[in-house]
């Protein structure tokens, strides 16, 4: 008898009329848990009853606790026919099994009810008395913490970070069961409700037994998904990582990487130390153009194989460990040696993480994906979802080779997800693959503390962008140059990634959202024929998707994309795909060569008109974009830009091999832009189509950004205003004989009309970006394109940007030079070789951009042979600066007054509603999170049968999403919350049946309930930590014009 | 491609001050947008026709949404499904229930029953004012009618604490719903040079005066009806024109006190009698419901009109009125 649930209800208001006679109610509340029921009196004739009921108790497994949801049911009493039922709420007591968070759940609650919304609201209690669970073999997970964030929670340290955790459990869907025909639409939601709790909480549970096998203690960037297969049921699954997890003392402890010497920060100092990462390699030509590494390995049969397509940008090797010995310093090896040795042992050696702790990622590999199409069976035997589990063993299977292919031991940013027509199925998995540092891998990490510091003196800002891969042994030839930053190893010159910008690399200017958008047309065809169209259509989206991503980054001056999500969804006719990701600057990447346009006869006097006409057009808006985003790299040479290229496409270039990186000694080769454009050759009118449609994005209007990565590199004094919105748009399209082109730019323009709408909408925020911009793309039905998106608006403070880039830059030396110091006696006789290289490149790279815009010959470099001298000089200038900071604290938005009333959420009736608020980010912008409180995990169907006097299905979906947000606000109130972070609407299903004047629509949605703290209202404790410290906002504090 | 669903929620939900204000004033989402256009919002922000289009739909759809609330205000207050910053809400709420002035004028002392609603489109218009706008006002008169109707306490404490209005606006509506209840004339062509302002300052002064609640703060409809006891007692003024010595007497009294400090001495003097029966005839009348309803008509012909005929300043009738009251607790049985 592990646990004790008690439950109290307290009070109601707010009810609906349900007695037409009196205008009054009769209300009375069941409470269920498991299979016990209680109930409270009948509060007769009132719309705010007052049961004040008894504290009702249930004993109970904690593996129920973990699974089961309490159920309250609000009914309206009636002498002679059957009681009415009000509405419902369920609530998970998940967050009150583990210590740290939530003690009570205490607050008012919406009664929902799924056919009329929410109606009224109640207050509850609940209460659980843990007792100690000496059993080992139990089935429950209790205590293991979950955090949908895909970083390490701020109030956290990651002792170790295990890995991959994955489960999924299936069933039948209780809509399409027999049942299904003779009860009523509102028994049949509330049965599917019940049945996904009920599912996620076995599913939880079932990840927190694995991770407590790993010897963990959470799971981080949980994600849970619900696959609606209809007539074959119903599958939950979920991935995350697993973590050991350390929580830190007290708020004020917690000084992460740009802070002065705390005790965690001195284990972690590789993040700033010195490079003397010696990369004695022979040195190559840099050259070659960027390539796609295109794989199509596609096979199709009934069930097991899959169609799968290669995407990785970057190119791909087949060996992986060979070359550690080669490629770097002994100590580059030994790192090598031991990331693998702890990683070997997984099985999937994936991350879900997005963001690592610093020194954690190494290298990073380029994206990996892999894509499979299946049919759908009848799902037979719940208990043994093993074709499922097969399905996505296969895939990951694919994942690892890919990354092993790319010399990479592991994919980090990793995520699953899967698009359903009918009987089809496309399963997709993507993520980047990368070289870890072993230290967070593996046990006893602190003792070892010392020794790996050896390992870690890795270049800050530029590390984790040389390949990983062996240069000398690449199937595929890429265009490799010395890194720009270190100089000391090779980079490709396109970086594409799933993950977060790292918090310490270098980026010029700023960053943008770059999407790409395809749509492709598709017979109508039945089971095997139809996935076999499916499996050969898909190479050619994935590509296209590709050549489109890689344009649009060319045109707007950039050279990586972060957070690079491809969406491909399957409708009856069509294809849909939508990449979205977030382009930045690297300063340790060449310069991307500009577009170069050829046409297919050149003696056409009056097409070659044209073509210079569009070439110009290319270059002007390429210039432009570079001026938009600020990206003025130290060198730019003009003859980049449009520069012809001699060399014809880049599918000849494929098969070029090995013999370019020859052992020829040569400099570093800053010009060698005119090998560097890009070619586009207009051969025919689709790719006419492709160039317009490159040229008719628009860019965001002046003071407004966008990415969907969690900040913007180059932005980083937030204010506290935030504005988290989801935006759906359905269109319908015209029937008649529909083209790819004119479902391409009808997809395009709902895409880029929204975008405008929501710029219109948020222009009250001034100067402001859109963080974290979520599109998914739905096909409800034939005719029917769905865009959902879901992002916030932060506002910044435009007059202090300046000023406190500048303060962050200095202050990013001062932190850099701090750890120096400390670290002196040590690293620097074991670092020797390294003396005349740059030890923090980011910084100085800055300085002298500023000082002289010249490139940084190696000469100068060597100047400096006492780089002490230099730090501590630079250490001075920054105690000057470092005051300013304080500046962009102490503004607090108008909007930010109202949030310390409702710090703790008073279940008094008279109080007014406390502000809950919510953000796909990880983080509070001016704020700390003083305190997690557990998932949110909701999922919630509404439906009607009088859509039109719900305001038809606008009004529909509108009214529910507002709901939706406020069940998520009154449960994370009711935890004593304040706020929702990486909250994630995971799915919107919407189904309309105007003739029939009905809609239907299930949305599940997750996050975590956190309680945060304005930073002004907590102790400053030293005089160096101003701000912005705990936030990632700072990161691209080292980011500057 | 047509768009069949197109809709933004916010966390908090976005309120455009500008679109609210088309919304209140009863413009349709066509009529909203085009005018939002003539504003040169579009030159403004870049933005197209089409984005206006829907985010205007989508203000509409939201305000739609909120009426319901708004309603009740206080419920808006505590509702949970839309988060609003609190300055918002009063914002939200004050703006719905303002009204126009024009508007007002035609309904004081109106019953607000449906007769008077089916009226709506004539004053709709008479007035300019759209008619969705009029029965939007219409609607909350007689909302914070009935709610206070039958209330104790102070009528504007109970408009203000189930309505959240500002100080300013509760006291309006307290003139319109003690309009209302005792159904004062104020059409007449007579009165139409009064502004609300002038009737509500009346309303004001009879509320503190002349109701129960002047006399008794525990009654139920204290402040809404008249205190019959009072209008009884005012028939006792009859004397002052009905006995000669005593309007003599009365006003040698007045004149005493006003000689030199009046620019219309010798008018008022000359008038006195008149002036006096005028008032006191007036007063005396009020046991009768029609003559309650008449009481602003009949003072402004009685009483107005006559001094407006003499050019009489107002400071001037001020100074009489002050002295005419005052002399009287001098007379002989009303002392």
């Amino acid at each position: 008898m592990p646990g004790k649930l008690k439950v109290k209800i307290v009070a109601g208001r707010h009810l609906p009329v349900m007695d037409r006679a009196s205008d009054l109610t009769d209300a009375f509340v069941e409470v269920k848990f498991g299979n016990t029921t209680f109930k409270t009196d009948v509060y007769p004739k009132s719309l705010n009853p007052q049961w004040n009921s008894e504290w009702f108790k249930f004993e109970v497994d904690d593996e129920d606790l973990q699974d089961e949801p309490l159920q309250i049911t609000v009914l309206d009493h009636d002498t002679y026919s059957a009681n009415d039922a009000i509405g419902k709420v369920y609530i998970d007591i998940d967050p009150l099994l583990y210590s740290e968070a939530a003690t009570v759940i205490s607050g008012w609650f919406p009664i929902y009810d799924t056919i009329h919304g929410i109606r009224g609201e109640i207050n509850v209690v609940v209460k659980v008395d843990l007792f100690n669970d000496l059993n080992r073999f139990r089935q429950s997970s209790c205590g293991v913490k979950f955090f949908c964030t895909t970083s390490i929670p701020k109030c956290y340290r990651a002792v170790i970070i295990h890995g991959f955790v994955e489960e999924l459990v299936v069933n039948e869907d209780p809509e399409y069961q027999w049942i299904d025909r003779i009860r009523t639409p509102r028994a049949s939601n509330e049965a599917r409700q019940r049945l996904i709790s009920l599912m996620s909480g076995e599913l939880q549970r079932k990840i927190g037994l694995k991770v407590l096998e790993m010897r963990g203690n959470a799971v981080v960037g949980y994600l849970q998904c619900f696959d609606l297969e209809g007539e074959s049921g119903l599958v939950v699954r979920a991935i995350g990582t697993a973590c050991t997890l350390d929580k830190l003392s007290s708020p004020a402890a917690f000084l992460p990487a740009c802070n002065s010497p705390s005790k965690e920060m001195k284990e972690i100092p590789f993040n700033e130390d010195p490079n003397p990462n010696t990369h004695s390699s022979g040195p190559s030509t840099p050259l070659k153009n960027q390539t796609y590494s295109f794989s199509p390995s596609k096979s199709y049969s009934r069930q097991s194989s899959s169609s799968d397509t290669d995407l990785s940008l970057t190119p791909k090797t087949g060996m992986g460990s060979g070359s550690a010995g080669k490629e770097g310093g002994p100590f580059k090896a030994l790192l090598r040696q031991q990331t693998q040795s702890a990683l070997e042992q997984r099985e999937f050696p994936f991350f879900t993480l997005t963001a690592f702790p610093p020194g954690f990622l190494v290298h990073v590999g380029g994206v990996v994906s892999a894509r499979s199409v299946k049919l759908l069976d009848r799902i037979h035997n719940p208990d043994e979802p093993e074709t499922r589990d097969a399905w996505w063993a296969e895939i990951r299977q694919e994942i690892k080779s890919h990354a092993k292919a790319l010399g990479c031991h592991a994919v980090v940013g990793y995520s699953e997800s899967t698009s359903i027509c009918e009987e089809v199925c496309i399963l997709s998995a993507s993520g980047t693959a990368a070289v870890l540092n072993p230290r967070f891998l593996q046990d006893g990490t602190v003792e070892g503390c010392l020794e790996q510091r050896l390992e870690e003196n890795l270049p800050a800002g530029c590390g984790f962008c040389h390949i990983p891969y062996d240069e000398l042994n690449m199937p595929f030839p890429a265009h490799l140059t010395y890194c720009y930053n270190c100089r000391k190893q090779k980079v490709p010159d396109v970086l594409f990634t799933t993950i977060d910008l790292p918090t310490d690399a270098t980026v010029i200017g700023k960053g943008c959202l770059i999407q790409a958008r395809l749509c492709r047309l598709k017979k109508k065809a039945q089971a095997e024929a139809n996935a076999t169209a499916i499996s050969n259509l898909l190479p050619f989206m994935e590509y296209e998707v590709h050549t489109q991503l890689m344009n649009k980054l060319k045109l707007k001056g950039m050279n990586a994309l972060f957070g690079l999500r491809i969406q491909i969804t399957v409708g009856e006719n069509m294809l849909m795909g939508l990449a979205s990701a977030t382009g930045v600057y690297l300063a340790a990447l060449p310069t991307p060569g500009g577009i170069q346009i050829a046409g297919k006869t050149p003696n056409d006097g009056s097409y070659e008109q044209h073509i210079s006409h569009m070439q110009k057009k290319i270059n002007d808006t390429i210039a432009k974009n570079k001026e938009l985003y600020e990206i003025n790299p130290p060198e730019i040479s003009e003859e980049i830009i449009g520069s012809p290229i001699p060399e014809p496409r880049q599918r000849s270039r494929l098969l070029r091999s090995q013999s370019e990186s020859s052992d020829e000694v040569t400099e570093l080769d800053l010009s060698h832009g005119k090998k560097d454009a890009f070619v586009l050759e207009i051969d025919d009118t689709d790719a006419m189509e492709d160039v317009h449609s490159l040229l008719t994005d628009v860019p965001p209007p002046s003071g407004f950004y966008s990415c969907n990565t969690e900040i913007m590199p180059g932005i980083n004094n937030w204010t506290s205003e935030i504005q988290m919105f989801t935006s759906v748009r359905v269109i319908r399209l015209s029937s008649l004989n529909l083209t790819n082109q004119a479902l391409n730019k009808n997809f395009n323009d709902l895409c880029e009309n929204l975008l405008k709408s929501l710029y219109f909408k948020l222009r009250s925020m001034i100067p402001c970006c859109l963080c974290h911009v979520n599109f998914t793309v739905s096909l409800p039905e034939d005719e029917l394109i769905q865009v959902t998106v879901t992002a916030v608006a932060i506002t910044f403070d435009k007059n202090q940007a300046l000023q406190t880039t500048k303060a962050h830059v200095e202050k990013s030396l001062q932190r850099a030079s701090t750890d120096n110091e400390e670290l002196l006696q040590f690293p620097l006789e074991l670092c020797s070789d390294s003396l005349p290289s740059h030890p923090f490149p980011p910084a100085k790279e800055h300085l002298e951009s500023a000082s002289s815009n010249s490139g940084i010959p190696a000469a100068q470099r060597d100047r400096c042979s006492s780089w002490i001298e230099l730090i501590k000089l630079k250490a001075q200038t920054i105690r000057r600066g470092s005051i300013k900071t304080t500046v962009t604290v102490e503004k607090t938005s108008p909007m930010g007054e109202g949030n310390f009333r409702n710090r703790s959420a008073a279940p008094c009736a008279n109080s007014t509603v406390g502000v809950v608020k919510m953000t796909p980010l990880s983080f509070i912008p001016g704020a700390k999170i003083t305190k997690y409180l557990g998932i949110i995990n909701m999922f919630f169907i509404r439906e009607t049968t009088s859509l039109r006097e719900e305001g038809g299905v606008s009004g529909f979906l509108h009214a529910f999403i507002a709901e939706v947000f406020a069940m998520v606000r009154a449960h994370v109130a009711a935890l004593g919350g304040n706020a929702v972070v990486s909250y994630i609407m995971k799915q919107c299903v919407f189904m309309e049946n105007p003739n029939k004047n009905q809609a239907q629509c299930l949305i599940n949605v997750s996050g975590d309930a956190v309680v945060f703290a304005r930073e002004s209202e907590l102790e400053v404790v030293s005089t160096q930590q101003p701000a912005a410290n705990c936030q990632p906002a700072c990161t691209g504090g080292e980011v500057t014009t | 491609m047509t768009s069949e669903l197109d809709i933004f929620v916010g966390n908090t939900t976005l309120i455009d001050e500008d679109v609210y204000r088309l919304w209140l004033d009863g413009y349709s989402v066509g009529d909203a947008v085009a005018l939002r256009v003539r504003s040169g919002i579009l030159e403004q922000t870049g933005a197209t026709a089409a984005v206006l289009q829907s985010d205007t739909m989508d203000h509409y759809r939201t305000f739609h949404m909120l009426e319901r609330l708004l309603h009740a205000p206080p419920k808006l207050l505590h509702q949970l499904i839309y988060q609003i910053p609190p300055s918002r809400q009063a914002l939200l709420i004050e703006r719905y229930y303002a009204f126009d002035e024009a508007f007002v004028r035609e309904v004081l002392g109106k019953k607000l029953s449906k007769g008077t609603k089916k009226d709506l489109d004539d004053i709709s218009t008479k007035t300019g004012i759209t008619l969705k706008s009029c029965r939007r006002q219409f609607d909350n008169f007689k909302r914070v009618f009935k709610v206070v109707e039958e209330m104790r306490g102070s009528l504007v404490d109970n408009i203000q604490q189930h309505f959240l209005l500002s100080d300013r606006l509760a006291r309006d509506y307290a003139a319109i719903v003690f309009f209302a209840n005792n159904r004062f004339e104020t059409g007449k062509k007579k009165l139409q040079y009064l502004s609300f302002g002038d009737f509500a300052f009346c309303a004001e002064l009879m509320i503190q005066n002349w109701t129960l609640g002047a006399v008794d703060s525990q009654v139920d409809d204290m402040d809404m009806d008249l205190d019959k006891e009072f209008l009884q007692d005012l028939k006792e003024l009859k004397v002052l024109v009905a006995d000669k010595d005593l309007l003599d007497l009365h006003k040698s009294l007045v004149c005493t006190a006003l000689r030199g400090k009046l620019g219309v001495f010798s008018e008022m003097e000359a008038n006195f009698k008149n002036l006096s029966r005028g008032l006191v005839n007036v007063a005396t009348k009020l046991t009768h419901n029609k003559d309650v309803r008449d009481l602003f008509v009949d003072l402004v012909e009685k009483f107005v009109e006559p001094c407006r005929s003499d050019h009489w300043p107002l400071s001037d009738v001020r100074l009489f009125l002050n002295q005419y009251s005052a002399s009287v607790h001098s007379l002989d049985g009303f002392r």
